[in-house]
């Protein structure tokens, strides 16, 4: 067996076979290679392991009494199946390995801040990560999905990780004949107000939905962060009063999405779905209509076709969109209470996108010196006039 | 809580396939501290009365013990039996005959080994083995390594001994069982997940060979055993709860020919003894007139 010891973490790579003839004598070799690199972290690599019978069972889980922080990583499916059944990855780190696809040539169905969705089959698409390394995110968005389906959320949850050839990994999901709500839109198979109908339905199912406040971020602990960055860019009077509003914004057990558009809501048979569920979070629903507010009307300001290579709907449907959402929302048509909400919203969507801007080094370029100007002059303009972000 | 014994039911002597004398093992179980133990060598009973004579007072507990390898049309199974009376005839003719099938085997591995691939090991060596309570084929790819037929332990197995087809006679599971009743003893499946060693018996297919081995008199089940994760141990709990059945705890250490450490049974410490596994020692001893009721104050 081959092995290498790098950093104090000793890797050893397994045979193809450990069954009764040989676990013998690949624990006698494993314990040769441990003795001659002490190390209080193994990982035993599985690439090559096609079958392992119980005896091997049994070497795995000594070599994991000796050494605790013991993991196996690139194990193939039918060993995992072995290993999970006897309830080995409950008692130790278990990492699959990952089928390697190609998404040269497949359509792409959407795409959003963490990653591009592509179609590979008829039923099924996968999320494509943009980080090379977003092993840990994508486990963190399928746990947060487990934990919403869970809830009542209806939402899709990924059910393979792979490798995506050329670099990166991504999630697949099964979608049977899905469509977005951006393309329903855009294909005018619906009418704007049923669309937005269908959306605030299911973002008011979301926001109903009471979380254990450890099992996903606290809004209000993120945007507080937002608006410390901003100390420095903001007149300080502003500033303070910016983070007085937010934390007097009580803390909320309700769950909210994080990143709610028209292109993670999607219709699947008579079923709308909910997708992308990285974002998850609890808190206020003011933080979620910020995120709307950006998301349908913010971002675009200086851009009008940012929304169109967003969403692919021009700045007025998006904007009327946006309005018709707020209005089912808070459930009125009254001008003044829709204006007094929207300013809150804007507040925390403009501390984002000007956040967003500076951290990209916006000071640096002319067309980002200008989103910084006019984040900026609506923050001074609207900061004086709001005592409350609550509604 | 007050402390509750070391146990390891389950351990083997050079008289079968581990590595220590009968003497030498009795040194490493008081050194380990251990409070009972058994010794339960493969189709003998030799290393228990070795064992047996050379207890002195304050030695931990020591319980007779044996393992039957055994088949049937429905598969491989290991049959532990424990507290025994050694000297009864039911125990002593299957041991008889357990020795002479593996004897039998021996001879004709060594046959094809010889004739098929070319294999000699010297006299001395082949004497040596025959001298062997239980010789197996981890005995013959020690050899193998060391004259030179193969590069390892490993590859003896997987390029040689494993293509060698011997016809077998083995113990049925239900002459083992019955064996160890009728000489006054416990019988017990070894490792039950684990078939005879190899296998992975899981869910129903378990539930249905406990149920068949139950019909021919199995009392208990080993369900604290090295090789378990809780998962294991959970499942063979509720079918020894379930089936009214005895439940025990062993290492199935052989020296150094497994790296299993003594006293490895999964039992954690500070956790309570399942009444079966209780219920077991009281029985158990309490065939030798030697009560344990301490333990459990």
């Amino acid at each position: 067996m081959n092995d290498q010891f790098e950093n104090g973490i000793l890797t050893v790579w397994l045979p193809e076979r450990i069954d009764s003839g040989c676990a013998a004598s690949v624990e006698a070799e494993l314990s040769a290679i441990r003795a001659k690199h002490p190390s209080d972290a193994v990982i035993l690599d599985c690439a090559s392991l096609e079958y392992i019978s119980s005896a091997g069972l049994r070497v795995i889980l000594r070599t994991k009494k000796a050494v605790p922080d013991t993991k196996l990583i690139n194990v193939g499916d039918s060993a995992y199946d072995i290993l999970e059944m006897t309830g080995f990855t409950e008692m130790m780190e278990i990492q699959r390995a990952y089928r390697v696809i190609s998404v040269d040539g497949c359509e792409v169905i959407g795409e959003g801040a963490n990653g591009r969705v592509y179609r590979i089959g008829q039923d099924t698409v996968v999320k494509v990560y943009r980080h090379a390394d977003a092993l840990p995110e994508i486990h963190r968005e399928r746990e947060l999905a487990r934990t919403a389906f869970i809830l009542g959320v209806p939402t899709a949850i990924p059910y393979l990780v792979v490798r995506i050839e050329g670099g990166g990994y991504g999630s697949v999901f099964e979608l049977l004949n899905a469509t977005s709500f951006a393309k329903l839109l855009i294909r005018g198979e619906k009418p704007i107000d049923e669309i937005a109908e269908m959306s605030i339905e299911l973002l008011k199912t979301i926001h109903g939905i009471e979380v254990k406040p450890d099992s996903m971020p606290s809004m209000r602990q993120t945007a507080l962060g937002w608006a410390d960055y901003l100390k420095g860019h903001l007149p300080y009077d502003l500033f303070k009063k910016l983070r007085a509003l937010i934390e007097a914004v009580p803390e909320d057990t309700h769950m909210l999405h994080g990143d709610y558009h028209l292109k993670n809501i999607t219709r699947q048979g008579d079923e709308n779905l909910v997708l992308d569920m990285d974002t998850l979070c609890h808190g206020h629903p003011i933080f979620e209509l910020a995120s709307m507010y950006n998301a349908y009307c913010g971002f675009s300001e200086l851009d009008y076709d940012a929304v169109k290579r967003f969403l692919g709907i021009d700045r007025e449907t998006s904007l009327a969109f946006w309005r018709k959402s707020l209005q089912l929302y808070l459930n009125t048509a009254d001008e003044d209470t829709l204006r007094a909400v929207e300013d809150k919203a804007k507040i925390i969507g403009y501390v984002r996108l000007l956040r967003r801007s500076l951290r990209r080094n916006g000071l640096d370029t002319e067309e980002g010196r200008q989103q910084i100007a006019c984040y900026k002059a609506h923050l001074i303009e609207l900061l004086p006039r709001v005592d409350s972000l609550v509604f | 809580m007050a402390t509750l014994p070391v146990i390891d039911l389950h351990m083997h002597t050079s008289v079968s396939d581990g590595t220590d004398s009968p003497s030498e093992l009795l040194s490493r179980v008081r050194e380990a501290r251990i409070d009972v133990f058994s010794v339960t060598d493969h189709d003998a009973t030799a290393g228990c009365e070795q064992i047996g004579s050379m207890l002195r007072s304050g030695d931990p507990r020591f319980l007779f013990g044996v393992e039957f390898s055994c088949k049937d049309e429905h598969g491989k199974y290991h049959i532990l039996g424990y507290g025994y009376d050694p000297n009864a005839e039911a125990i002593r003719s299957i041991v008889k005959t357990g020795h002479a099938n593996r004897m039998k085997k021996l001879g004709l591995r060594l046959r094809l080994l010889r004739d098929a691939y070319g294999i000699h090991f010297p006299d001395a060596e082949t004497d040596a083995l025959y001298a062997c309570s239980n010789p197996g084929k981890p005995h013959l790819a020690n050899l193998m390594v060391r004259y030179g037929y193969a590069g390892s332990v490993r590859e003896a197995f997987s390029n040689v001994l494993n293509r060698l087809h011997v016809s077998d006679d083995y113990t049925r599971p239900e002459d083992a069982i019955r064996a160890v009743l009728a000489s006054n003893g416990i019988p017990v499946l070894a490792h039950p997940c684990y078939g005879d060693g190899d296998q992975l018996i899981l869910g129903d297919e378990l539930k249905k060979r406990v149920e068949r081995l139950c019909e021919f008199g199995l009392e208990g089940l080993e369900c604290f055993y090295s090789g378990f994760t809780n998962v294991l141990q959970s499942e063979t709990l509720a079918l020894a709860d379930a089936y009214g059945l005895y439940v025990t705890a062993g290492s199935d250490y052989h020296g150094t020919n497994k790296l299993i450490a003594l006293a490895d049974t999964g039992l954690s410490e500070g956790k309570r003894f399942p009444k079966g596994l209780e219920r077991f020692l009281a029985d158990a001893f309490s065939r030798n007139s030697k009560p344990v009721d301490y333990y459990f104050d």
